[in-house]
């Protein structure tokens, strides 16, 4: 807690909870004032994730940990950046750049290379190695000169553990797994949940979904429901410069966005679903089932006779959850369930299967709470007071909207956002029928007034408009001059595609869906549940695995490591497995929550200008991209106090230094020079070269040849072959 | 001052080629269209921009691309998406021998490709004059890589960032980094914010050395934007109500986009209008839509926050015209058509047909280059030529409302001298205005004092720029442990790579040469040695003079190595191990000085046999004692040696027996000759004579010389043998 005030800089790497979930609540109580950067779209999924566990949490019960006011104002002093864009930070971290890499994981997902000098550390805590359908691969996995080269061998790499004794199934029988388990369900009129995240992890799932359902014309409602659906959805589409190529290459080609789902319908309330009878398919926030409309579908759903079929639901967890939580324990329950079945086959093999749902049964004893709609007394009392309120109010409004400049198209409709939908109270009413009136003679209205009715469209969207906006346009131009028309269109309204939809937001009023009034009280008792359900875990966290993690490290061999974020088990288990990397750096730390460590390691250096004299005279020897040169001269202060260095005066006498082979030549490479030459050489082992049957060359480690062989012709041409791969300074 | 000489004579000789930094204008020099210009410096070389120009057709249209040696080229930079800047990429990518990489913004990319394919349908030329074809676009699309605003790439040593640069959606200004020397390379940009464009923005922080800009707008000045849109509007409005139909000739993507959001904004507002239609007939802007629809992240902060509430590129008013059949020619409309100067297509089509009507208006709200129709009827001639070559009158009221997003003089000269570069070059102008702003700006500089240099190459005029580029390097590691004092001896290696030199002593090479690993080569080489050790010594000792010996004892290996070590001068180890007695092992680290030492060893060692200085040492008292001490070791295996002298022959007659054991366990039998050293085996009638010291063998069966010296070579090595077990 300390911490915060004395931050000079924060850097939030992904858009979900765990990693950006108490920063509003830091900036506001806790005195987090540094400077605070994030890709541009962590920043829009951040702000959304949010949202939607604050309205969760308001559901159910008192919540003022932090406020949607709290969440705008921190998530608007967050500098966006952009992949591969060095930003130098100002004052106190003068000198200091940081620069973002993609992490994939999570769109905008991020690996942070901070550099100072030549000091470099590198952040990477959730990242995937491999490709998913909205995102590419982490730049950390990029074999191109972009990626590592700019990465490889830091001075300090800060990692994550989570993974890093999992081994995944393939991808594709994941996939099928979830498939299946969803066909499964369905074909039984069960209906299935899929707890997932707000903003990040959930746009894989809808993506992936939306496709199968694309692919399959399934006629079985398929729904993403949460606070913010449509927004995410809607950010989802103006991102797509930060996901995959993939996604970029569908989008030149077909000019479709693919997050205009064609079958994913987006709901913001659990009552929605009423619209969607019989078996579906619900995405629903949060993934812990701690809180919000996951947690409410699961009492619901996954309750013994929930129902009034006799129908199973199934319930597919995505992810482990953070401990602790009720998919958490779901989760350690399938695994412990299903492990002694297949443990002996899991443990043989390198890429497991997706172990099949469990019929579950038990008993959940747990705290429900609940917001309640006030009844009978309380409801009276409180309507009284809310009216008198609301007449002060709606004299306001009138006189503000009838002020108002028909130009500021946008600010009207923060007005009309600002109304919930459905309240009950007439006076809201009187508020609005004032602006119905104010545009009803008005064409050009037309569209804004349609806004005013917060319905959600469960038509078909995708047919309502083309690339100029809405399809109906065509039709109301060439019948524009018809106001009957118009008048019928306008009371028809709801039919005008959108909708509410555009209308939810503004900057004053978060993107949400309109408040609801209804006057309520929040409960909360204890209950014990039974559950009934299918229950299956498969992953779709989007992380990398253990194996890749280990692949991933040995290749940036970072100078000294630090491994976070994981169990103990998984800690210890990929520190000892480091320990077996060949010339892996020694330096591995694990510490414990609180541990302070002091990993510093203080580089020497300043500039220093060369004369042109000196550099004429240097010898260069090439080596890949390098050119190596010694060199050797005085230093000389010129006017400006910078140091130059210029040749040696011929008096001096120059030391002599014995010269230095850089360069690390792989036998397998050599072995072809060789060849060339026209020199027999075989493999006996891993670094042992015989060549012509008399000279060995012999890697005996890292920068560490031996030459061995009979005095003979061949041992000269061979060791100046050597010599020749090497450059000598 | 107009008189600047390109390359001054007072200039500093040039000593090395490398130090120029060359542009050369493949196109656009001194004209607008088919911008191309090739920045060279240091052996790498950078394409900018790529694209034909609107009044030619063909190959004419291309920059002139057989100036240069398109493999050489490492990178291009296309700027943004219109045709004069990247019209001919495909042809750059899939018909030269370029084998770069090309980079451009996500939506230029995604625009790009719908543009020119949309060009390769409408350029009506024969398919044999066609320079290139749908597969080769298709192609270029998949090699070209996306880069965002403000991130930094590196392509071996050349470093570019793109900045936003207005203009048009994804257009883009490149910063581009070659050891240290900047150039700016400006693209088409605006500095005015508009409706859905940020202004360009100045890269921060930096000093550019070399800024490419545009003149297209010479010393004009265009009007403010308030009232310049309040103009358009009204204009159109009148035209409207007058009952004529408003052509608006414009490229399909660009400014016609921002004019869109002005007229949806405009009719929006005015109900009034709602009953006139506005047609967009551009089935191409219409496919790119929805890449306005998505790239908002790269629009300004006013167009992000309406995409808050809706996206403002869903338009409420405009309608899409697929095909001029659909469309109704009836009352009053607005139309917007492309192309932008009228040179063909739906525009010119609809031009000619409402120039007789005066009620009609032609708006044009874009730049027209030179002999374009739209250029032509700016002057208000009172006919003009029809395409089929009839002469038509026109009335209709003719408008020219620049949006062209391109800078102004003042724009220009405000951003020039915010860059503050000394070295300014104009490319993408005509000729008349390029010239009037060079002298434009000369004079602004004449009167600040500034020391800038105004060049306006032509096309295939290469422009040389001396760099000398001040080598500044970085010493790290423990050659930087103390700051240096005045006159201080520094010695290290110097890294460079991609420009970036590094200082470091040896030592710290792995830690900090980024990759870099020094290697030790050990060297060890076995010698056959057959004289007696201490004369070795005796030997080494009148060479080198001091050496060092010790007893050499592993004990506890497995590998157990018994023997004695002499160390040379601290460099060469010469191990004798008591289980190889015809041998001597010499071992030292391979560098040049080592090896002339190993080297040197090695003749004392080998001329040991046949010095006289032998002879002698063996006949001293002392050294005879100390020989025969060694001979009665040997006296076991070997007994007719008498004299420390033949102890090489007795060696050799050791060596001998081996290999006729070895020879007669394989043939049988076999005739040796003893004095000779030579064996005679003779198998099936053929012959084989063997030098078993040399082991050469002499026959005159092929087939037998073979099979022999095939045993020999392994009877040789098992003699004396080289290690090949680990350790």
């Amino acid at each position: 807690m300390k911490v915060a005030k004395q931050a000079d800089a924060l850097l939030i790497s992904h858009a979900d909870v765990q990693h950006l979930g108490a920063y509003p609540y830091a900036r506001t109580h806790l005195g987090l004032s540094c400077p605070v950067f994030a890709t541009i779209p962590v920043v829009n999924m951040g702000r959304m994730c949010m949202y939607d566990l604050h309205q969760a949490k308001v559901n159910e019960q008192e919540f003022d940990v932090f406020t949607l006011e709290d969440v705008d104002s921190a998530f608007d002093k967050i500098t966006p950046l952009r992949y591969s864009q060095p930003t130098a930070l100002q004052g106190k971290c003068k000198g200091i750049t940081i620069t973002a890499y993609s992490a994939a994981h999570t769109i905008g997902g991020t690996v942070w290379k901070i550099k100072k000098d030549t000091d470099e550390i590198l952040y990477a805590v959730d990242y995937n190695h491999s490709r998913e359908r909205h995102l590419g691969n982490s730049v950390l996995n990029v074999g191109t000169s972009q990626g590592l080269e700019s990465l490889g061998r830091p001075t300090l790499m800060i990692t994550d553990a989570n993974n890093a004794d999992v081994a995944l199934p393939k991808r594709k029988s994941r996939d099928t797994a979830l498939f299946n388990t969803l066909a499964e369900t369905l074909r039984n009129a069960g209906s299935v949940l899929l707890p997932t995240d707000s903003s990040t992890r959930v746009l894989e799932l809808a993506l992936m979904l939306d496709q199968h359902w694309a692919k399959n014309q399934f006629t079985y409602p398929l729904i993403l429901l949460t606070h913010t659906s449509y927004h995410t959805a809607h950010f989802a589409k103006v991102m797509l410069e930060w996901m995959g190529e993939d996604m970029t290459r569908t989008f030149s080609q077909t000019r479709e966005n693919p997050f205009d789902f064609k079958y994913l319908r987006l709901c913001h309330r659990v009552e929605d679903l009423e619209k969607y009878p019989g078996p579906k398919v619900v995405l629903a926030s949060n993934q812990s089932l701690e809180t919000g409309f996951g947690r409410d579908l699961f009492l619901r759903w996954m309750r013994q006779n929930q129902t009034e079929t006799d129908a199973v639901n199934t319930l597919i967890l995505t992810d482990r959850a953070a401990p602790g939580t009720l998919a958490a324990h779901l989760y350690n329950e399938w695994y412990s369930r299903n492990s002694a079945d297949d443990a002996a086959a899991a443990a043989g093999a390198d890429r497991p299967e997706v172990r099949s749902p469990i019929e579950y049964e038990t008993q959940i004893h747990t705290v429900i709470h609940q917001r309640v709609p006030l009844e009978g007394e309380e409801l009276e009392e409180y309507e009284t007071r809310k009216r008198n309120q609301a007449e002060r109010e709606a004299q306001q409004a009138a006189i503000m909207a009838r002020s108002r400049v028909i130009m500021e198209e946008d600010e009207s409709d923060a007005s009309d956002a600002d109304e919930p939908d459905d309240v009950n109270l007439e006076d809201l009413l009187t508020t609005q029928f004032d602006l119905y009136v104010r545009d009803a003679g008005k064409s050009g209205g037309f569209f804004k007034q349609t806004h005013s009715y917060r319905m959600f469209p469960y038509v078909e969207r995708r047919k309502k408009f083309d690339d100029y906006g809405e399809a109906i346009m065509v039709d109301h131009y060439k019948q524009a001059s018809d106001i009957e028309q118009i008048e019928e269109a306008m009371n028809a309204g709801t039919g005008a595609k959108f909708g509410g939809e555009d209308v939810d937001m503004d900057l004053a009023e978060p993107i949400l869906p309109a408040r609801d009034e209804t006057p309520t009280k929040y409960i909360s008792f204890e209950d014990s549940i039974t559950v009934k359900c299918m229950l299956q875990y498969i992953d779709f966290e989007g992380l990398t695995d253990g194996r890749s993690i280990r692949n991933i490290l040995a290749k940036i061999a970072p100078r000294k490591l630090i491994i976070v974020h994981g169990t103990p088990q998984a800690t210890e288990y990929l520190s000892n497995a480091l320990k077996n990397v060949a010339q892996f750096t020694n330096d591995v730390y694990t510490p414990d929550v609180g541990e302070v460590l002091n990993v510093s390691a203080a580089t020497n250096i300043y500039r220093v200008r060369l004369t042109d004299a000196l550099v004429t005279a240097l010898r260069f020897s090439k080596l890949d991209d390098y050119d190596l040169a010694r060199v050797s001269g005085r230093i000389h202060f010129s006017t400006d106090m910078t140091p130059t260095l210029d040749l040696p005066s011929s008096q001096d006498q120059i030391p002599f230094e014995p010269p230095v082979l850089v360069g690390d030549v792989r036998l397998r490479e050599f072995r072809k020079v060789l060849q060339a030459e026209g020199i027999t050489a075989e493999f006996k082992g891993e670094l042992l070269l015989v060549c012509n049957d008399h000279v060995v060359v012999r890697k005996m480690g890292t920068g560490q040849l031996l030459l061995e062989g009979l005095l003979s012709p061949d041992y000269y041409k061979i060791r100046s072959l050597l010599y020749a791969q090497h450059a000598i300074v | 001052m107009a008189g600047i000489k390109r390359k001054p004579d007072h200039e500093i000789p040039i000593v090395d080629e490398n130090d120029l930094l060359k542009l050369t204008c493949l196109g656009a020099g001194n004209e607008v269209g088919r911008s191309s210009l090739l920045l060279e410096y240091k052996g790498k070389s950078i394409l900018l921009d790529a694209g034909i120009h609107p009044a030619y057709t063909g190959l004419a249209s291309l920059p002139f691309f057989d100036e240069i040696d398109p493999g050489n080229v490492d990178v291009l930079l296309v700027s943004h998406f219109h045709l004069d800047h990247a019209g001919s990429v495909p042809y750059f990518m899939e018909r030269t021998s370029f084998k770069g990489r090309v980079f451009m913004t996500h939506p230029t990319k995604a625009i790009y490709k719908w543009m020119l394919s949309d060009y390769i349908r409408v350029s009506n030329i024969g398919a044999e004059d066609q320079i290139y074809n749908e597969d080769d676009l298709t192609n270029s699309f998949h090699r070209i890589e996306a880069v965002d605003y403000h991130q930094q790439v590196e392509v071996e040593g050349i470093k570019f960032t793109s900045y936003n640069a207005g203009h048009v959606l994804g257009a883009a200004m490149f910063l581009i980094e070659i050891a240290g020397v900047k150039v700016l390379y400006t693209g088409d940009y605006s500095r005015e914010e508009d409706r859905h464009l940020m202004a360009a923005e100045k890269p921060e922080g930096v000093q550019i050395d070399v800024l490419v800009t545009e003149s297209t707008y010479g010393v004009q000045s265009h009007e403010p934007r308030l009232a310049k849109e309040l103009r358009f509007t009204s204009l159109i409005r009148d035209i409207v109500t007058r009952g004529g139909r408003c052509l608006m000739p414009v490229f399909a993507l660009g400014r016609a986009q921002e004019l869109l959001l002005i007229l949806d904004e405009y009719w929006e507002a005015h109900p009034e209008l709602d009953s006139i239609p506005i047609y967009y007939a551009s089935s191409l802007a219409k496919k790119c839509m929805a890449v306005y629809q998505t790239y908002i992240n790269m629009m300004n902060a006013r167009i992000r926050k309406q995409f808050a509430i809706s996206n403002p590129f869903i338009f409420k008013h405009i309608s899409n015209l697929k095909n001029v059949e659909q469309f109704e020619d009836s009352g009053p409309c607005v139309m917007m058509a492309s192309p932008g100067m009228l040179q063909n297509g739906l525009s010119r089509e609809l031009f000619e047909r409402w120039a007789p009507d005066k009620r009609n208006g032609l708006v044009i709200a874009g730049y027209c280059v030179e002999g374009t129709p739209a250029r032509l009827a700016m002057n208000n001639p009172p006919e003009i030529q029809a395409m089929d070559g009839r002469m038509i009158p026109l009335r209709m009221s003719v408008d020219y409302i620049s949006f062209s997003a391109h800078v102004d003089f003042t724009q220009n000269s405000q951003f020039i001298a915010e860059v503050n570069a000394p070295h300014v070059v104009l490319v993408h102008g005509e000729a008349n205005a390029m010239l009037r702003l060079k002298v434009a700006l000369q004079q602004k500089f004449a009167d600040s004092e500034e020391n800038t240099k105004v060049y306006t190459p032509r096309n295939c005029e290469t422009l040389s720029l001396h760099f000398r580029g001040e080598k500044m390097a970085k010493t790290i590691g423990s050659l930087a442990a103390k700051y240096p004092t005045e006159n201080q001896a520094i010695s290290g290696i110097l890294v460079a790579k991609d420009f970036q030199l590094n200082v470091m002593s040896p030592d710290d090479l792995n830690e900090y040469g980024g990759g870099l690993l020094t290697t030790v080569l050990t060297q060890r080489q076995s010698v056959p040695f057959r004289a007696t050790f201490s004369l070795l010594q005796w030997h080494l000792e009148m060479m080198f003079g001091d050496i060092h010996e010790s007893e050499l004892n592993k004990g506890g290996d497995s590998t157990e190595q018994i023997g004695t070590v002499i160390r040379i001068l601290d460099t060469v180890d010469i191990k004798k191990l008591d289980d190889k007695p015809n041998q001597i092992t010499l071992e030292w680290v391979g560098n040049a000085m080592n090896d002339m030492v190993a080297d040197s060893v090695l003749a004392v060692i080998l001329g040991i046999d046949s010095s006289p200085a032998s002879v002698k040492v063996t006949h001293s008292p002392h050294s005879h004692s100390h020989g025969h001490a060694k001979i009665t070791e040997l006296e076991g295996e070997d007994e007719d040696m008498g004299q420390t002298h033949d102890e090489l022959d007795d060696h050799h007659e050791q060596e001998f027996a081996s290999v006729t054991t070895f020879l007669k366990k394989h043939f049988g039998d076999i005739d040796v000759n003893e004095k000779e050293k030579q064996v005679m085996i003779k198998m099936d009638g053929m012959e084989a004579s063997v030098d078993c010291l040399s082991y050469s063998v002499k026959s005159d069966h092929e087939l037998l010389q073979n099979r022999v010296s095939n045993v020999l070579q392994k009877v040789r090595r098992t003699i004396n043998p080289i290690s090949t077990v680990a350790g």
